[in-house]
Formats: C-alpha cells, sequence, structure tokens
C-alpha cells in the first residue's frame, strides 16, 4: 500500500510532463527520420515508415436485429503504407460476446489525409473474411446451426497519433457488413449450390472501437 | 479534318458509351487520312510532303505498378461491394470456403446472359486496363493489370466456379476498349482549363479514362502523363463519319418488308491506317465501329474495334502507302435476331493507292485466328434470356476496299467471314459471312445521302441438329456526316 501511493506520486509528477513534452515537441513527421527511406522524388525523406506492425483491442457491437450482441475484441497485424495517401493492411482479430464468438481476418486499405502532422485521420475500406459462430459455452435448447462464414466488407476510420517516428498510438472505428445465412441442415459438399435468394438472409452489422499500437520500421 | 473534327468524334464515341463528348482541339493535329474520310489538305503520302511525327512525351511518367494493382484490387473490391449489398446478386456470397472451392475445383464455360458476357465484361476489364494505364504503365504492363483484375474476380470474387470465357472477354475487350478509352481521353482534357471548360472536359475524361480522373482527383491533374492532353497522342489524326438510316427493307426466310426501323451508327478512324506516322506504339492506329438499331424486339447494337498492335509501314511516297500489321479486334455484331461476337487476332496488309489527283483507293485483307467465338440466332427467343448461344473457336478473314472522291468516301465495300469449331451448347461448325456495300454522294458540305446493302449468311452444321443456313438481307437509306 505505502510502495503504491509513491508510485501514484511519482505517475503524478511524471504524467502532464511527458503529455506537454509530447505534445509541444516537434511532430514526430517534421523531425528529422534518419531510418525513413528516402522519396524517389524531390519531397525530401518521407516522413513516415512503410513497415508497421501492430496490437489493438477493443469492444465489438452486432447492432442488427437479427442477432443483437456484444463482447471483446483485440488482434494484430501488418500495414503497409505505399504512399502519403494510400496503405494497405492485413489484421486479424477475435471477437468474444454473449452469443457470438469468431475470428476474422481483414485486408484493409488506408487512405490517409495527410502525411506530415502528429495527428493522421485515415479511412478504412477493405474486406474481412468473418468467421462467426453462436457462442459453444451457452446451452441451447436445439442446435442452433451453422453460421455460413462470409466475407464481408469492411469501412470505417480512424486517428493516428504519431509520438515518435516508430510508435504511434491509434483508435479505430469499424464496422464489418456481413449477410449470411443460418445454415440448420447438412452441409452441402459444396457451398455455392445454395441458392443465396432461398435462405433467409441475415444482416450481421458490427461495429468496433479499438485502441492500438503500432510499431514502425 | 479541322479543329471540329475530334469534337464529332468524342461525341460520337461518348454518346455510345452512354454520355454526349465534346472534344478538345488537339493540339498541332494533323489531317486524317485513311480511313478517314474528310482530308485536307492531301496527307503526306499523297503530297510528297515530309511526314511529321508528332512530339515524343515530354517526361516519361514514373510507372506505379503496385499503387496501379492496389487500384484494380480496390475496383474488384467497389464492383463486388455494389453487386452484393446493393443488387444482392447469388454470385457476390463469397467466402474463404468458396474461394477454396473455386481454387480446387478450376474453370468451366459460363452461359450468362450473351450481352452480359461480350460486352459488359470487356467494360469491367476496361477498368483494369485502365488502372494501369492511368499509373504510368505501357500497353502490355496495362494488359497484364487486366489479365490479373480478371483472374482475381473470377477467383476470388464470385461464389461461381471460375469462367474460361469470362476471362478471355474481360481481358481482351478490357485492353481494346480500355486503350481506345484511354487514347480518346487525351483528346477530351485541355491544358490550362478552367471553370466550367475545365469541369465538363475533367468529367468527360472521367468517363473514358475513370482510374486516371480519380488519380487526378486525389493527385492533381497533370498534363504531362500519358493520359495528359500534352502528350502526343493527343495530336494523332481522328477521322470518321457518323450515319443515320431510315427504314429498313428487309428479307430473310421469316420476315420480308419493309421496316420503320431507325438506326444510327459511326466510324472513328484513328491514326494512320496505312501506316504513315506508325511509331510503332500499339493502338497508334485504330478503328471503331458502333451502331445501334432500336428493333425488331429491343435495341440492338454492334461494335467493332480492330486495333494495330504490331506492324510495319513502308512507301509513304510515290502514291502508295503500305502497313503490315497484327491487329487485335473485338467485335459484337447483331444484325436482327443473328449474333456473333468474341476477339480475334488478325494479321493484315492496309494499303492506300492514289488513281489520280482527286481519287484515292483503300484496301485492306486480313486473316486470323477467332479466339473465342459466341454465336447463335435468337430467332426462337427473340425476348428471353438469351443464354443459349455457342462458344467455337476458329478463323476469321476481312478483305475491305473503299474509293474517296476529293474529300469524301464515296463507295465502299467489306466482307467478313469467320469459320467456328463450336463446342459448347451446339457442338459442330458454323460459318458466318458478312458483307456490306455502300455508296454515298456528297449533298453539302459534309452532309451525304447514299444508300447501302447488307447480308447475312450464316450456315451451320451441327452434331444434334439438321444443317441449315440462315440469311437475311437489308437495304437502307441514310444520311451521313464524315468528318
Amino acid at each position: 500500500m505505502k510502495n503504491r501511493t509513491r508510485v501514484g506520486k511519482t505517475g503524478f509528477l511524471l504524467v502532464p510532463v511527458l503529455a506537454a513534452a509530447l505534445l509541444f515537441a516537434p511532430s514526430a513527421g517534421l523531425a528529422a527520420d534518419p531510418g525513413g527511406p528516402a522519396s524517389a522524388g524531390t519531397e525530401g525523406p518521407r516522413p513516415w515508415r512503410s513497415l508497421a506492425v501492430e496490437v489493438f483491442a477493443g469492444g465489438t457491437a452486432y447492432v442488427s436485429n437479427d442477432c443483437p450482441d456484444g463482447g471483446f475484441s483485440y488482434g494484430g497485424g501488418v500495414r503497409w503504407r505505399m504512399s502519403k495517401t494510400f496503405g494497405l493492411g492485413v489484421l486479424i482479430e477475435k471477437y468474444s460476446g454473449d452469443a457470438l464468438v469468431g475470428a476474422n481476418i481483414m485486408l484493409n486499405s488506408y487512405f490517409f489525409f495527410s502525411g506530415r502532422s502528429r495527428f493522421l485521420p485515415y479511412a478504412i475500406v477493405g474486406v474481412g473474411f468473418n468467421s462467426i459462430k453462436f457462442n459453444p459455452d451457452r446451452e441451447y435448447f436445439a442446435d442452433p446451426g451453422r453460421i455460413v462464414d462470409r466475407m464481408a466488407l469492411q469501412l470505417g476510420g480512424g486517428l493516428e497519433w504519431r509520438v515518435a517516428p516508430f510508435l504511434s498510438v491509434t483508435a479505430e472505428a469499424r464496422s464489418n457488413l456481413i449477410k449470411t445465412w443460418i445454415m440448420t441442415g447438412p452441409s452441402p459438399e459444396r457451398i455455392r449450390d445454395i441458392d443465396p435468394s432461398t435462405q433467409d438472409i441475415i444482416r450481421l452489422y458490427g461495429l468496433t472501437f479499438a485502441a492500438g499500437l503500432k510499431l514502425s520500421f | 479534318m479541322n479543329a471540329a473534327n475530334p469534337a464529332l468524334a468524342t461525341i460520337v464515341l461518348g454518346a455510345f458509351l452512354g454520355a454526349a463528348l465534346p472534344g478538345g482541339v488537339p493540339p498541332g493535329g494533323t489531317p486524317g487520312v485513311a480511313g478517314a474520310p474528310a482530308v485536307t489538305p492531301l496527307p503526306p503520302a499523297l503530297s510528297r510532303a515530309p511526314l511529321t511525327l508528332p512530339p515524343p512525351f515530354a517526361a516519361q511518367p514514373r510507372p506505379r505498378p503496385w499503387l496501379a494493382a492496389a487500384e484494380v484490387v480496390g475496383i474488384n473490391l467497389g464492383v463486388w461491394a455494389y453487386v452484393h449489398y446493393f443488387s444482392d446478386m447469388n454470385y457476390s456470397y463469397v467466402s474463404g470456403e468458396t474461394i477454396s472451392d473455386n481454387l480446387r475445383d478450376l474453370w468451366e464455360w459460363d452461359h450468362s446472359r450473351y450481352f452480359i458476357n461480350f460486352y459488359h465484361h470487356p467494360y469491367h476489364g476496361y477498368l483494369y486496363f485502365n488502372a494501369g494505364r492511368a499509373n504510368g504503365l505501357g500497353f502490355w504492363g496495362s494488359s497484364l493489370a487486366a489479365l490479373g483484375g480478371s483472374m482475381w474476380w473470377e477467383m476470388f470474387m464470385e461464389k461461381n466456379r471460375p469462367s474460361w470465357n469470362d476471362l478471355i472477354t474481360t481481358t481482351t475487350g478490357g485492353i481494346v476498349y480500355g486503350e481506345i478509352g484511354y487514347r480518346f481521353s487525351t483528346r477530351v482534357r485541355k491544358p490550362d482549363a478552367k471553370g466550367i471548360d475545365r469541369i465538363w472536359r475533367e468529367a468527360i475524361g472521367a468517363l473514358l479514362d475513370p482510374v486516371g480522373a480519380v488519380n487526378r482527383l486525389f493527385k492533381g491533374r497533370n498534363d504531362d502523363l500519358p493520359s495528359g492532353p500534352a502528350s502526343r497522342m493527343a495530336a494523332i489524326p481522328l477521322g470518321g463519319e457518323v450515319t443515320l438510316s431510315g427504314p429498313v427493307i428487309a428479307r430473310s426466310a421469316d420476315l420480308e418488308g419493309t421496316r420503320a426501323v431507325p438506326l444510327a451508327s459511326f466510324t472513328l478512324d484513328y491514326g494512320e491506317q496505312a501506316g504513315e506516322g506508325w511509331s510503332g506504339k500499339p493502338y497508334d492506329a485504330f478503328t471503331v465501329r458502333g451502331r445501334l438499331r432500336w428493333g425488331p424486339d429491343r435495341p440492338h447494337m454492334s461494335l467493332s474495334i480492330a486495333g494495330a498492335v504490331l506492324g510495319r509501314a513502308w512507301g509513304a511516297s510515290g502514291g502508295f502507302s503500305h502497313f503490315a500489321g497484327l491487329y487485335q479486334y473485338y467485335e459484337y455484331y447483331g444484325i436482327g435476331t443473328l449474333r456473333l461476337g468474341g476477339p480475334s487476332l488478325a494479321a493484315g496488309l492496309t494499303s492506300r493507292f492514289a488513281v489520280s489527283s482527286k481519287i484515292r483507293l483503300a484496301t485492306a485483307l486480313r486473316l486470323g485466328w477467332l479466339a473465342l467465338g459466341g454465336a447463335d440466332d435468337f430467332s426462337t427467343d427473340p425476348v428471353g434470356d438469351r443464354r443459349t448461344y455457342n462458344f467455337g473457336t476458329g478463323v476469321m478473314a476481312v478483305a475491305e476496299a473503299c474509293v474517296r472522291i476529293g474529300r469524301f468516301e464515296c463507295v465502299t465495300a467489306s466482307w467478313r467471314h469467320y469459320g467456328l469449331h463450336t463446342f459448347r451448347l451446339q457442338v459442330g461448325t458454323e460459318a458466318w459471312d458478312i458483307f456490306l456495300g455502300r455508296v454515298r454522294a456528297p449533298v453539302w458540305r459534309r452532309l451525304g445521302l447514299g444508300v447501302e446493302f447488307e447480308s447475312c449468311r450464316r450456315h451451320f452444321d451441327f452434331r444434334d441438329v439438321e444443317p441449315g443456313t440462315r440469311r437475311l438481307y437489308e437495304a437502307r437509306a441514310f444520311a451521313s456526316v464524315q468528318f
């Protein structure tokens, strides 16, 4: 208890000092970045690093009427910023909710509105390969069936706070728009043999808010 | 040709693509020739004047293949999102499982509606090709973009098995449509255009070069890029004709008499068809012929594009010139209820002779491979789904002759032959012979009146059907403007 109080006092002093240092320090983008590769053009060194890995965690809510649910999401991935305005990323995310659990792999494109600011807003457009299942830890009166895996559009946006040339903090809001159906009978040999127009289509439209750390190389 | 010609040409092409396309004045434009009707003064080959080549690119832009690839993927994603969320198409329900199945089961032949397979798919490929061109890739690099984009779509963006014919028509048609759209976009965009002038030019340019327009929107317009109006492409001559036909006198086994079927058509000749000014770049010379007719049951369209991919020109003096080349064709032909379409590759000779000081003769002979033909007679299913057509491969041959007196094309005749070995739906052989002859007399300035005769003969010999022949003849009166 005594030790914890001491740490708290130190933190109380350090937090505003660090915050002031970060806020008033030169922009990470404008700061000299000897590790950053030179641009092929005449704009000088790139104010960003191309390759990055990131981890994130947050919450997801499936807001549709078909199967409302909410839970915890986390994951990580790799991003490749190809130009001032454009990047690509591959991310893996796990979701654990009350009624549903799942995982998805996302292939996202990132559209940046600025190349040199400390705070970088961006838009996300991509696809996710979603595998959503009914939570196996729950008890069911009858077999609930299988939610058919589906590729779905990912739309969203985020804000990257570049605390150093190699380190950023991210905050993202993403929505994945899953249109699929629940299969209760035996699966056919080829899923393509099922005509979707004969199925009751459910819309699992999820909204994820996540915060993350991005390490750039 | 004068300054008004590109404007008319782009309007014509744009009308065919679904929009009116006024055009820009090509800087340093030169007179049009073979295939291009109105020519004043005489072209270099005939006047013996030294040949003036268009200036080279001011600066070669740096190719951005990765961005092109990313845009190709983005195009697929956008089209898929549209058909999945808005159109709710069955084939759009894609997952890892369907992709895995596609990779395991591989290719099939797909019988979507004829119009979809032979006309819509090339437009999809057009966007892929355009992504390559808009990012500084050359013709061949952009062709790879068309192939890659189509492969990606077939494998990953549909739940159906990938289809050979979709891959072929999307790629080959995409290359053809893409290159002509890209070339015409250079004529619409204009350096230093401002205000309303710039807005409509960029808007029309966006129809012809959509991915380039997106890039210009995000990265700022750069008139030195190949798609920009400062490029040498904007100086390549352009000529053509717009025709309006009245009632059609038709004869066939099941139909005869006069039908009031309006018909509008156009011909655009880009570059010197007989080789003057040939720089070795694919599509420095090509011809687009389009036709839209209302009837007998619904609007019918024909589109034929032939572009020189490789070639050699000689004899640009002494009153004649020749061009031996390899041509890429993409054709979509319809008359009455007869349909034939597909991509071809043909080798041939295009020549022009000065018979006298005022009379010139242009000829073209081509022989090639019809890589994938789709052919059938929809007379039994005039308003149905039109999925019952044959796939085949075979030979194609073209012979054309044109006499021009003074500035105007007066007599033309063409014959096209397609010999198909069909392997899907009906198995066997079929031969198509299409003849078109026309006579035209100038009336006032560029306006002329004339008559034309067209015949289409289809002979088939299939394994499960009695051999037979279907013929259709049409005679038409027309008014046209040559430029």
